[in-house]
């Protein structure tokens, strides 16, 4: 009984935050064989802390400041033994939107972080900074010098008023 | 450029196979338990079950103080079966808590929770409402049942703890 409810458990949250981890990875390793044993480690540190959370954005958040911080640990051991083979460029080339995706994974890592949470996962400034521990200024120039970047590529008007 | 960027990120999709792969990992890993496959075992896990129950029975009256917010830490880290010296229980006189999350800074917590109440009966450190012991402040966590959840500040660093009567990890 207990065993099939843990078993339930670790689908769920493999179902559920499996794409943002592994997607967090990527954006971290600019490698797909590195993210790959990655999300499978992430997730071992998730079953295995498994903390109770008030709410699921609340628990998403744990999440994503746990893949963080695994990936900078691999960035910085791969640092001292080799350079990061990236293998990025095959990797993007089947999607459709390969030259945005491209030109984001080109960005520093400190700004395609920041991209990926504010205009995918739909974090504010605000929120971005706390779970980054950095000021909310320093988030928002961030934003502001990536999307200059992406400008050249994307082209359009910026989507955001509060900016 | 927001749909753009959003819809470029969208076709990053982790494959069914990799979740697959996660799942068994995670499933044949130590922390996923195997099934209790004969009696002799089952006796041996309810034998430990049984244990844990007196010796937490006996550890809650013999150290439970009169006034449920009175009392010091008993341990402040709790060593883990790598030897390793964790913060993810702590001994708190009347009971044992585990390790919730780590908050970012008292703000967060300050908004999530409610303000942090100092525990009465406890000495006080003239600079913040907390009680101090081994170089750390103890909290109170208001809004919630007299000490089901304390906070500990470490370093700056503020770790949410939640009472638990549990000896063997098992929430």
């Amino acid at each position: 009984m207990l065993q099939d409810v843990k078993e339930n458990f670790i689908q769920t949250v493999i179902d559920e935050y499996s794409n943002a981890v592994y997607k967090l990875c990527i954006i971290y390793l600019k490698n797909y064989h590195d993210a790959e044993d990655a999300v499978q480690e992430v997730f071992i540190k998730i079953i295995e802390k498994a903390p109770s959370f008030s709410s699921d954005g609340h628990k998403k958040a744990w999440i994503i400041k746990v893949t963080i911080n695994h990936c900078k640990n691999i960035l910085k051991r791969k640092k001292h033994e080799t350079m990061l083979d990236d293998n990025l460029a095959s990797y993007v080339e089947k999607f459709d939107n390969k030259e945005i995706l491209q030109s984001i994974f080109d960005l520093p890592l400190n700004y395609r972080n920041v991209v990926y949470l504010y205009y995918y996962e739909g974090y504010s400034t605000k929120e971005i900074s706390y779970i980054l521990k950095k000021r909310d200024a320093t988030i928002r120039t961030w934003l502001k010098r990536a999307r200059d970047s992406l400008k050249e590529v994307i082209g359009g008007a910026y989507d955001e008023k509060n900016l | 450029m927001m749909k753009k960027i959003y819809d470029a990120f969208d076709e990053i999709k982790v494959s069914e196979e990799l979740k697959m792969k996660t799942y068994y990992k995670i499933k044949n890993s130590k922390l996923c338990s195997k099934p209790v496959k004969n009696k002799y075992r089952m006796f041996v896990y309810s034998s430990v079950a049984v244990f844990c129950l007196v010796l937490t029975i006996f550890i809650k009256g013999d150290f439970s103080a009169p006034h449920g917010n009175d009392g010091e830490v008993m341990d402040m880290f709790f060593i883990n079966e790598a030897g390793e010296e964790s913060l993810d229980r702590i001994v708190y006189r009347g009971g044992t808590y585990i390790f919730i999350e780590e908050v970012f800074d008292k703000n967060i917590l300050d908004e999530k929770i409610g303000v942090m109440d100092q525990i009465s009966g406890a000495s006080l450190n003239s600079e913040s409402n907390s009680a101090k012991y081994y170089g750390s402040y103890i909290y109170k966590v208001k809004n919630v049942d007299s000490l089901e959840k304390i906070a500990i500040m470490l370093e700056d660093k503020i770790f949410l703890f939640e009472k638990t009567v549990d000896y063997n990890g098992i929430r």
